[in-house]
């Protein structure tokens, strides 16, 4: 539509861009912490941990933003769910980004620590992680709500890796209390991805908000 | 910059003219009006002027208090019958007027303002005198002054009532009430001011006027009441006085010219006092 | 703007019913169309849902197939809406759309326009308004209306309230009784009580036009008819008339026009989108519960226009 609102599409616009950057730093901040725990790479992970203050910086220069439109253009309707919805997957970001964070920590504790067990299905379950954030991203660039629900369908495969991590893990600290420590960190780990998966799935809740009006639970 | 003095220039230029043809019109109107005074004020002021009746010709002093009479019995007569149908008419011509009906009165209307009074004063007398229904009388005087009247009376009435906005016509019929209440109840009190005004602006109208007399009222020199007789007239008497070789009757002439246009300001300044009194 | 969905705004009103529309998260997809069905058909009967909606509320003034001209030129296309009994019912729409004449045509103040025509049934209870022995006086009585402006008669501030009640011969100390109680339904009663034989023109423009909403309402009316009736005011006073329309609202029916869209979001129950088809009448675009049209509304130009991208 021929748009009488230049000034606000404009601010519309520069918040959208905004969440799309921040949505590539942390689809990047969590691939590096995986990364870094498998190739055994403190440099990384201390790059990611640093990386994470950006992150917070935009995150809150985005909600900013979003207050001052609405408090400023009164938006509705569309816009109204754009702005709220953004705001949401904003949050939802950092938060991701914070999980990444704690990947990395754990990273640098295990490296110094010999490997507990070559690992298989966590990569597995980051992969499918990595792969799902990077495409809910790519459903709220392309406004895509069907492919955003058929994401969070997804979430299934992440919990059912994430349970037989489980039961791997706990089997390990049962066998040789030596093991405890390190099965605890690769938990916490695993931990960390079901949330990114679950943050995931909220995204996606988002942008069939964003387009129907409707707050759905996709799970 | 220069450009600017031009402007500058011209502007001074058109507002000098603008004074200089206000000037160009008021002065006649003021030497007029100092006319009057001047030569009306040794009459009015002669003794007996406002209580005497007037004396035979080269008889000194005398009065015109029978042409005072006379004029505010004529005047009353007429504006007894203008007002009341004028305000009706324009009543009508206002609130239900916007047809056929409405435009063809309007017409008929403008046409009256635009006679020459003496064309009434034929009227009258062809319709009333010559045919002895009241012979000259002042009753036939009012007549024909009232025909006068009319058009100014209803037209005043009717764009008085236009200036009553029409949210106020909206308002009452939203409540529920009738058109003739609203009419009646908001429309018309809403719009007094101007209706007062246009009436008194009338009767400032007629009483200068005697071409319209001349054949009706007639004039007389004695004092009568009785309406159905002829009757004096300030107008008449200005006309009348003024025609003859008598100083102390000229001066009676003036004097009765200036008491008129006495009247007229004095209605004038009543009619202005009671709009702003009502705007309140 | 956030804490203010029209639903929250009902739940905060005194009234006795409770609040027909779910608020803005509690609106489940399963429960969508229902208002939009129940206001455009009201004689089916609803879903379980919307029918005891239906039975709180139900229509007052159904409007069916309304075309207006003005001589020849076709003002209104084929406008077909029900207005719920005790609901704030708002007509927004870009200027000449119709929604001013639409309005209009509830008490019939159309009648006043020379060469206007109307077709199609308007309802009032059940019963045909346009209908040619329809009582035109009665019916305004029953439908009152504020207007534009504030347009107090030119009397003092008791003869504006008292003009109604006197017309309809009541009695001096009820009307007394009912001027008061007008005055204090509209909050003026503790402003102007000890000047009620002033003039209402000394008044300041939002205390007219609640003196025009009291001389409405002593009428004892059932619908208030409300043709932008904040334009002249500040916002300030815009809300305080507002405040007064939700404290109304469950002893009368409102049907407001408004330019403002954040104020027929704010105190409307249903809202109505209207606009000029190709040949410049006046068309329905939608109508449906304030909370869908402004949250979500179905028609892409309704999302156009309440978002500011239109005109």
């Amino acid at each position: 539509m021929a748009t009488t609102r230049t000034h606000f599409d404009q601010e519309l616009e520069q918040l959208k861009s905004g969440v799309f950057r921040m949505g590539s730093m942390v689809e990047q901040a969590i691939g590096h912490s995986m990364e870094a725990l498998v190739q055994r790479d403190n440099a990384l992970a201390r790059a990611v941990i640093r990386g994470d203050e950006e992150l917070n910086e935009l995150h809150r220069e985005l909600r900013e933003r979003s207050f001052m439109i609405m408090a400023t253009q009164q938006p509705v309707a569309r816009d109204l769910r754009l702005i709220f919805s953004f705001q949401h997957m904003v949050i939802e970001l950092e938060r991701m980004g914070d999980h990444a964070v704690n990947i990395a920590r754990g990273a640098i504790r295990l490296n110094d620590l010999p490997q507990l067990k070559p690992y298989i299905d966590l990569p597995r379950m980051a992969a499918l992680v990595q792969s799902q954030v990077h495409d809910v991203l790519g459903a709220v660039i392309d406004a895509d709500q069907d492919r955003a629900r058929k994401i969070a369908e997804r979430d299934d495969e992440v919990d059912t890796l994430y349970r037989s991590l489980w039961d791997e893990l706990v089997e390990y600290m049962v066998n040789d209390p030596g093991n405890v420590q390190r099965a605890a960190i690769l938990l916490f780990i695993a931990k960390d991805l079901e949330r990114i998966a679950d943050r995931v799935t909220n995204i996606a809740e988002d942008v069939v908000f964003l387009h129907t009006g409707h707050i759905v639970e996709l799970s | 910059m220069s450009r600017l003095r031009i402007r500058e220039a011209v502007d001074r230029l058109v507002a000098g003219l603008v004074v200089l043809a206000l000037m160009l019109a008021a002065t006649p109107v003021l030497i007029l009006l100092l006319f009057v005074v001047i030569k009306g004020l040794p009459g009015m002021l002669a003794p007996g002027f406002f209580t005497d009746l007037p004396h035979p010709q080269g008889v000194p002093g005398g009065g015109v208090f029978n042409a005072i009479l006379g004029t505010l019995i004529i005047i009353g007569f007429a504006s007894l019958a203008a007002v009341p149908v004028g305000v009706l008419i324009g009543v009508f011509l206002s609130e239900y007027g916007h047809n056929r009906l409405g435009d063809t009165v309007r017409f008929v209307s403008d046409v009256l303002t635009g006679m020459p009074s003496i064309a009434f004063g034929i009227f009258a007398y062809t319709v009333l005198v010559a045919t002895h229904v009241v012979g000259f009388s002042a009753i036939a005087g009012s007549a024909a002054l009232a025909v006068l009247m009319l058009p100014v009376v209803l037209r005043s009435t009717e764009t008085a009532l236009l200036l009553v906005p029409n949210t106020f016509r909206e308002a009452g019929l939203a409540l529920g009430a009738p058109q003739w209440r609203v009419t009646l109840q908001i429309v018309v009190p809403a719009a007094l001011g101007g209706i007062v005004t246009g009436a008194l602006l009338s009767m400032a109208r007629a009483v200068g006027e005697t071409a319209p007399l001349l054949f009706t009222a007639f004039g007389n020199e004695f004092l009568q009441l009785n309406p159905f007789r002829p009757m004096g007239a300030l107008s008449l008497t200005v006309f009348k006085n003024a025609l003859v070789p008598y100083a102390n009757l000229q001066d009676q002439a003036w004097a009765a010219a200036l008491l008129l246009v006495l009247l007229v300001s004095i209605t004038n300044i009543l009619a202005r006092f009671y709009v702003r009194r009502i705007q309140r | 703007m956030l804490d203010r969905p029209v639903s929250t705004d009902e739940e905060a009103v005194p009234a006795p019913e409770p609040a027909p529309a779910a608020g803005f998260g509690a609106a489940g997809p399963e429960w969508d169309n229902e208002p939009m069905a129940q206001a455009q058909a009201a004689e089916q009967p609803g879903p379980v849902e919307g029918a005891s909606a239906a039975a709180q509320h139900p229509p007052k003034l159904q409007a069916r197939h309304v075309n207006f001209f003005y001589g020849d030129f076709q003002a209104l296309h084929d406008v077909s809406l029900d207005v719920r009994a005790n609901q704030i019912t708002a007509l927004i729409g870009p200027s000449g759309c119709g929604k001013t004449t639409f309005l209009r045509i509830f008490n019939r103040m159309h009648d006043l326009v020379p060469d206007a025509r109307v077709t199609g049934e308007v309802l009032f209870d059940g019963q045909d308004i346009l209908a040619s022995n329809a009582d035109v006086i009665q019916l305004r009585r029953r439908v009152g209306m504020l207007f534009q402006r504030p347009n107090p008669f030119p009397k003092s501030i008791y003869e504006n309230v008292a003009y109604g009640p006197r017309m309809l011969g009541w009695s001096r100390s009820r009307v007394d009784q009912v001027v008061e109680q007008s005055l204090k339904d509209t909050g003026l009663w503790d402003e102007v009580h000890n000047r009620l034989r002033r003039s209402a023109l000394n008044l300041s423009g939002g205390q007219q036009q609640r003196l025009c909403l009291a001389r409405a309402l002593a009428v004892d009316p059932e619908v208030l008819l409300m043709d932008e009736p904040c334009a002249a005011l500040d916002p300030i006073a815009t809300l305080k008339i507002e405040d007064l329309m939700q404290q109304l609202k469950h002893r009368y029916t409102m049907v407001i026009v408004t330019h403002n869209m954040q104020q027929a979001a704010r105190v409307s129950d249903f809202t109505a989108f209207m606009l000029m088809n190709q040949q410049r009448a006046g068309e329905l675009i939608e109508f449906d519960s304030t909370d869908n049209i402004f949250n979500r509304p179905k028609d892409s130009r309704t999302e156009d226009y309440i978002t500011g991208r239109f005109g």
